[in-house]
Parts: structure tokens; sequence; C-alpha cells
């Protein structure tokens, strides 16, 4: 509905013909007197100021004051902007260009607030055709154009058709003839479209054909004007092709042609009240009776002074230049207004910028303070496991510790008990010695000499066994402090024969003092070639002795089990544990061997693991294998392997490199 | 009257020989040494008939001195020799089991000669 009416505006607009304004008129009248809402009413009224627009300016205007203030009052801005434009174009009829120019721009200026470019165009063609009366034909151009351009974007025919018509008229007052030519010939064609012959075209082409010299060409086009205005009923077009076809026939000095259609030319102007045409007139029958009645020209003159006074007068250009001053000014604060904004939008990036340049730093912060915390924490897990490792260090050297006084203890006994053996020879023989020498003073008094020299015989010979014996504790002594003390890891040259002899016995005598049903025959094979080698003694007679212990375990525990059963013929159980020793390729091999009833390729696979055991709980640290596997491979570089057959017993080979 | 001392040590019989010289000198004594619980068996059965007191070890390679103790009781019956034990492993264990197999006595190392002398000397006769 809206769309519609303002295409019936702009179509009353252009194409007003008294008559059918009339009916026009009466139609709008009724619209307005049954419109029941604002916009409908609001959009009658606008109608009544267009078609009040010439001839009727006062109520033109008052009925667009009305629809002006009642589209304020419901914030209605196309119809302000429709009012303001038509209001514009009454005033620029009646002469009064300053106020059209600012009606108009104001017009403008809405429309741009709204984004309603489309409602424009009329305000557009109100500034430039001010413009062209002002001269001003650039700024004329660059309004017309930007109608031209709306015109194509909203697809408005009768924009095109008037905007074009508009432009030719520029070209033509700029003396671009041919630009002037080619945009009225465009015009023609689209009012052609919409069905109408436009009086105003003929007269710019006469205006063009006129400049070309073509007078006759130029007459026939502003008789075409003038009969398409009277006919179209249009005063405003007919006004201006009387006043031409005047200008004619004064240049080709027919000056009673002239009289007659300057004359009727100043009617119709007077009718519409255009001043622009009652002053051309005017001025042209001033010139017109000059020569021949001083009087009317004068009258005449006057009337051409009034009108150009009001038009061109110092008032009017004045406030135009104001206007033009204030537009301007207006212009440039938008612009301002706009570079503004834009530096708002730049300082709104700049600061939307820094913000996410904040959010960032903050995220990397937080980042770094939780990669800081993560760091602590795994520094304080760190310092956890760091102490664990050493309470777990400490711990196992504990457990090496306990191990070594587990074997000691197993030890002890034997010992304490087998130091009573030199003990007994040394004890007695000294006490035999004091015995013999007693009879031997007795002997010495007799002067048995010979006697004497087979007791001293005797003495001495009971003094070397007491020399041998106490030698033989102080070792048995020797070797369980060696035993105790911790290894210093230092290899020294041992006697390795005599270190696996020595533990074999202590073993062995350790094993019966603490239990006494234990027996077993002991075997050695030691190879002499062998010589001392460079071990660390504590250790490898820690790892003989547990072998041995292990070996005695095994042939005792077989023992038991076959007393256990019923003894068959011939299949009688000797508990065997023989220790051997021997250098093959460069390296020393030392066997522990026995006939207990080895061991299943189960428990084969974790001997040597830690605390595994299967001696009764109590009774084993489980360590003693895992233990001297350490010793011989760590240790000594060596290799500790095991040979086992089970039911028929288990041989330990230390492989020792020279 | 003989004894058979049963020891791994070859050194005892030295120390024998001249801890009872005088009782080996008046004929006393006939000292007769062992070094293994095998070897004192070989000597008894092969004779047969010696009136024999036996002082005899316990630890030992082999068999041990409270199995031969345990043989002798069992094989010997009437009447079985006198058999001392002579040990260094003196403890409550080896004196009960010892006295169970039917020990005579039991002894510990360092033997007190004078001692050993008093408990030979009623059975010497």
């Amino acid at each position: 509905m809206k769309k519609i009416l303002f295409l019936t505006l702009l179509l009353v607009a252009y194409a007003n013909a008294f008559t059918q304004s009339r009916e026009e008129i009466t139609d709008l009248q009724h619209r307005l007197a049954i419109a029941k809402d604002d916009t409908s009413r609001i959009n009658a009224q606008i109608g009544m100021c267009y078609m009040y627009r010439l001839g009727n300016s006062d109520s033109s205007l008052l009925y667009g004051q009305r629809a002006l203030k009642l589209s304020e009052q419901i914030n209605y801005p196309k119809g302000e902007i429709l009012a303001l434009s038509v209001m514009g174009l009454t005033m620029q009829q009646l002469g009064n260009l300053p106020k059209a120019l600012e009606l108009a721009f104001k017009a403008l200026g809405i429309a741009k607030t709204y984004n309603l470019e489309d409602l424009t165009g009329v305000a557009l063609n109100d500034i430039g055709e001010t413009y062209i009366i002002l001269k001003d034909y650039p700024k004329a151009l660059h309004y017309l154009h930007i109608q031209k351009s709306n015109s194509e974007a909203y697809g408005s025919e009768e924009g095109l058709a008037y905007s074009k018509y508009d432009l030719g008229v520029v070209f033509k007052e700029m003396n671009q003839l041919d630009s002037a030519l080619f945009y009225e010939q465009q015009a023609i064609g689209h009012f052609k479209i919409i069905n109408r012959e436009e009086p105003l075209v003929y007269a710019a082409l006469g205006d063009i054909e006129m400049k070309s010299g073509k007078n006759i060409e130029a007459l026939k086009f502003y008789k075409q004007s003038l009969q398409s205005s009277l006919t179209n009923n249009e005063r405003r077009a007919s006004a201006s092709a009387y006043n031409k076809i005047a200008i004619f026939f004064n240049l080709v000095n027919q000056r009673d042609s002239a009289i007659y259609y300057a004359t009727k030319g100043l009617e119709e102007s007077t009718i519409i009240s255009k001043k622009k045409t009652i002053q051309e007139a005017a001025a042209l029958l001033s010139v017109l009776y000059e020569s021949t009645d001083a009087k009317e020209s004068l009258r005449y003159l006057k009337i051409a002074d009034t009108y150009k006074d009001s038009l061109f007068g110092t008032g009017n250009l004045q406030a135009v230049q104001t206007l033009v001053a204030h537009e301007e000014q207006r212009q440039k604060e938008i612009k301002a207004t706009k570079i503004e904004y834009q530096n708002q939008l730049k300082q709104y990036a700049l600061m939307a910028g820094l913000a996410m340049l904040l959010l960032i730093a903050f995220f990397l912060y937080r980042n770094n303070r939780k990669e800081k915390n993560a760091k602590n924490v795994l520094q304080q897990k760190n310092k956890v496991i760091e102490q664990t490792l050493i309470n777990l260090k400490s711990t196992q050297t504990q457990l090496i510790q306990s191990e070594k006084m587990a074997s000691l203890g197993e030890l002890t006994a034997g010992i304490a008990h087998e130091i009573q053996n030199p003990l007994n020879f040394v004890n007695n023989f000294s006490e035999v010695n004091t015995e013999l020498i007693d009879e031997l003073s007795q002997e010495v008094d007799k002067g048995n000499l010979d006697e004497v020299k087979a007791l001293a015989k005797d003495i001495k010979e009971n003094e070397q066994k007491i020399n041998h014996h106490g030698k033989r504790a102080d070792a048995i002594v020797k070797g369980m402090l060696q035993h105790s003390r911790s290894s210093n890891g230092v290899k020294d040259p041992t006697d390795i024969n005599a270190l696996c002899d020595e533990y074999l016995r202590l073993s062995y005598h350790g094993l019966r003092a603490k239990d006494n049903t234990l027996n077993a025959t002991m075997k050695t094979d030691f190879d002499p070639s062998i010589g001392n080698i460079n071990i660390i003694p504590q250790d490898i007679g820690r790892v003989v002795l547990n072998l041995l212990t292990n070996a005695f375990y095994a042939v005792d525990e077989k023992k038991k089990a076959c007393q256990a059963e019923p003894v068959e013929a011939g299949k009688v159980y000797e508990p065997t544990v023989s220790i051997s020793t021997k250098k093959i390729n460069g390296k020393v091999e030392i066997t522990v061997k026995d006939n207990g009833n080895g061991i299943s390729e189960a428990v084969k696979e974790k001997i040597f693991q830690p605390f595994f055991t299967t001696k009764p709980t109590g009774l084993g640290t489980g360590l003693g294998l895992s233990l001297s596997y350490d010793i011989i491979t760590k240790g000594h570089a060596g290799e500790l392997k095991v040979e086992t057959k089970e039911g028929e017993g288990s041989n330990f080979i230390i492989i020792l490199p020279v | 009257m003989k004894v058979l001392v049963v020891d791994d040590e070859k050194d005892v019989q030295v120390l024998f020989e001249q801890r009872f010289r005088k009782e080996i000198k008046s004929g006393e004594m006939d000292l007769v040494f062992a070094f293994s619980g095998e070897e004192a068996l070989e000597y008894m059965q092969a004779n047969e008939h010696e009136a024999v007191l036996i002082l005899s070890d316990i630890n030992m390679p082999g068999m041990s001195g409270l199995e031969l103790l345990k043989h002798i009781k069992e094989k010997y019956e009437k009447p079985p020799p006198v058999v001392m034990m002579i040990t260094a492993y003196g403890d409550d264990e080896n004196y009960n089991l010892a006295m169970k197999l039917g020990a005579d006595d039991f002894l510990t190392k360092p033997v007190d000669f004078i001692s050993l002398k008093e408990k030979l000397k009623p059975r010497l006769a």
C-alpha cells in the first residue's frame, strides 16, 4: 500500500494535469476523510501537498506541515521524508530556494538515518533542480547522478526519466550539447515506458537546437512542448513553452508574435506563481515594449525586477549561501563523525585486540602457573621418590647385613665349637709339656741323658702342635670376623682352594651344631694349578658358604624324606656334598654339588630373585642366592649358573675370570 | 685293656699317647686309633672278641660319632662295649641324643684328661 502510494505520488508529481489533479484531489480528500489510521492519513495529506503544489502553495504547505507533524508524532520516517521532499518542491516552485534546499536536505538526512534511500528520489531531484536555478551546475550534476544511480538500483523508471531529463538540462546549460541531447533522448525513452509525454523534455530539446543555431527545429520542439503541456493541462510547462517561443520570435524579430507568447507565458506563470517564468516573461515584455511603449516597458521591468530580487536578491542568495555553508558544515560534521566513528571503531578494535592480548597473557600466565605447580608437585613427588629410594637403599643395606648376620649365625655355632678342637690340643699339649718338663728335670737329676733328649724332642714336637693349633684357632676367629665385616670391595689375591675348604668345614660344622642329625659325606676336588686369584674374599666366601649351606640343606631334606619311607635294599641314600675347583680357558670354575632333590623348573626360574625361598618361614631370608648372584655378576664380572635334575641333585657353578 | 680312640683329627693320636704314656708304659692301657666311624667299625669287626672301650668324637665326615654309637649299641648286644663320647659340641641336644643312644659317658673338648683318667680307672682293672 505504502509502496503503491509512493509510486502514485511520484507519478502525480511529474504528470501534473490540472483536471486530473482535480480528480486526484477529490479522491485524496475522500481518502483523507475516511482514513482510519495515521499512516493512511499522512499519505493522503502528502498527496494533497503534491496536488496543491502548483497554484495553491499555501494549501500544499499546510497539508505538508500536517503530514510532517503527524509523522513525527507517531515516529513514521517515511512520512517525514516524503512530506519534507514535497514541501521542498513547493518551496522551489515558489522560488524560496533556501527553504527548498533546507527541506530536501532534511529529508535526505532522515532517509540516511533510517536507511530509506529508496525514498530520496524526490528530494534529490528537488536539490538538483534548485542548483540548476542557482546555476551551480557541478552540485546539480552531483545530486542528479545520485538520483539516477538510486533509480537504477531501485528500478524506478520514473526516477530515471526525470533525473536524465534534468541532467540533460544541466549539460545544456553548460553548453555540452551532445551530452544534453543524449540524456534528453534517453529521458524520452524512459517516459515512453511509463506511457507519458513530458512537455519539459521537448522544451529542453528546443533549447538544445536553439543553442546549436537550428532555430526552426527549436521552434518545432517548443511548439510540441506547448502542445503537450496544453493537452496535459500543465501550466508549469506551458508557461515555460510560451516564454521560449516568445524568446524565439524576439530573436527572429517577429515582435508581435513575441509579445503574444510572452504575455501568454506571463499569464500562465502568474496562475501557478512560478517566479522564474514570471520574471522571464516580464523581462522579455519589458524589452519588447521598450521601443514602442516606455510605460508598459517600465511596468514589466518592475515586475521582472521584483521577481528577480526575490529569486536572486541579495537576501535570497545569502540565505542560499548560508544554507549551503550549513550543509557543507553538516557534511563536514558527518564526515568528521564518520572519521570519529571510524577512529572509535579502530579504538574499539585496538581495545578488543588489547583485551585479547590480555586474555592470552592471562591464559599463558595461568598455564605457566599450572606448569609451575605441576613442576612443584613433580619435584615434591621426586623428593618423596628420592627419599623412598634412600630408604629402600638403606633397607637393602640392612637386609644384606641381616643376611650376612643370618649366615654368620649359621656359622657362629660352628665356629664356637670348632674353636674347641684346636683349644683341646693347645690346652692338653701344654699340660703334657708341663709334665714332660717335670720328668725332664728328674731325668737330668738322674743323669739319664738319652731319656732327657727323647723328652726334649717330645716337648718340642708338642710345642709345635700347640703353635699349629693356636694358629688354627686364630684363623677360625679371623675368618668369622672377616665374614661379619662389610665388604671393603677390594680384591686381594686369594687362595681359592683354601677358602673353599675353610667354608666347607665351617658350614658343615655350623649346620651340624644346629642340627646334629645332619650328616653328609663331603668331597673336595681342588685344582692345585689355580694358585691365587684376585677376588674379594669376604664376598666370594659368602657365596661359597651360601651355596654349601643350600647344598647341605638339600641333602638333609632328601635324607629326611628317605627315612620317612621304607628303605629298599641297595637303595641306601648317601647324602653327599662336594666342592671342586677347576681352571678352564683362563677362567676359574667353583662347583658346589649335592645329590639332593634337585630343583623343579618353576622354582629354578625364581631362585635368583630376592626374597624367594623354599625354606619354611623364618628359616631363610630369601636373599642368599640373590646376593650371591649380584656378588658374582656385578662384583666380579663372573657367572653363576645352576644345573639341576629333579630327584638327582644340583650343581651350582661359579665362573670367575682370572 | 684296649681303648679305641675315634677322631678325624690325626693329632689326637699324639695327644692321647702322650697323655696316657704312663698307663701305656705300665701296660694298663693299649691305645688303638681310628680316624673315622667307618674305620672304627672295621677295626671292631676284625678284632671281634677283644674287650674294647671306645672314645669317640661326634663331628666327623661320613659316619658321625652318634651313628657309630647307635651302630655299636645295636649290634653288640651282650655285652655292648663301653662307648664314651668326646665332642666339641657339648650342647644339651647332643648330650641327650648320645645318652638316648646308649652312650656310657659324655665328655667335652677341650678334654680334661685328669677327669677322663678318673672315669677310666674303675674300668681298667
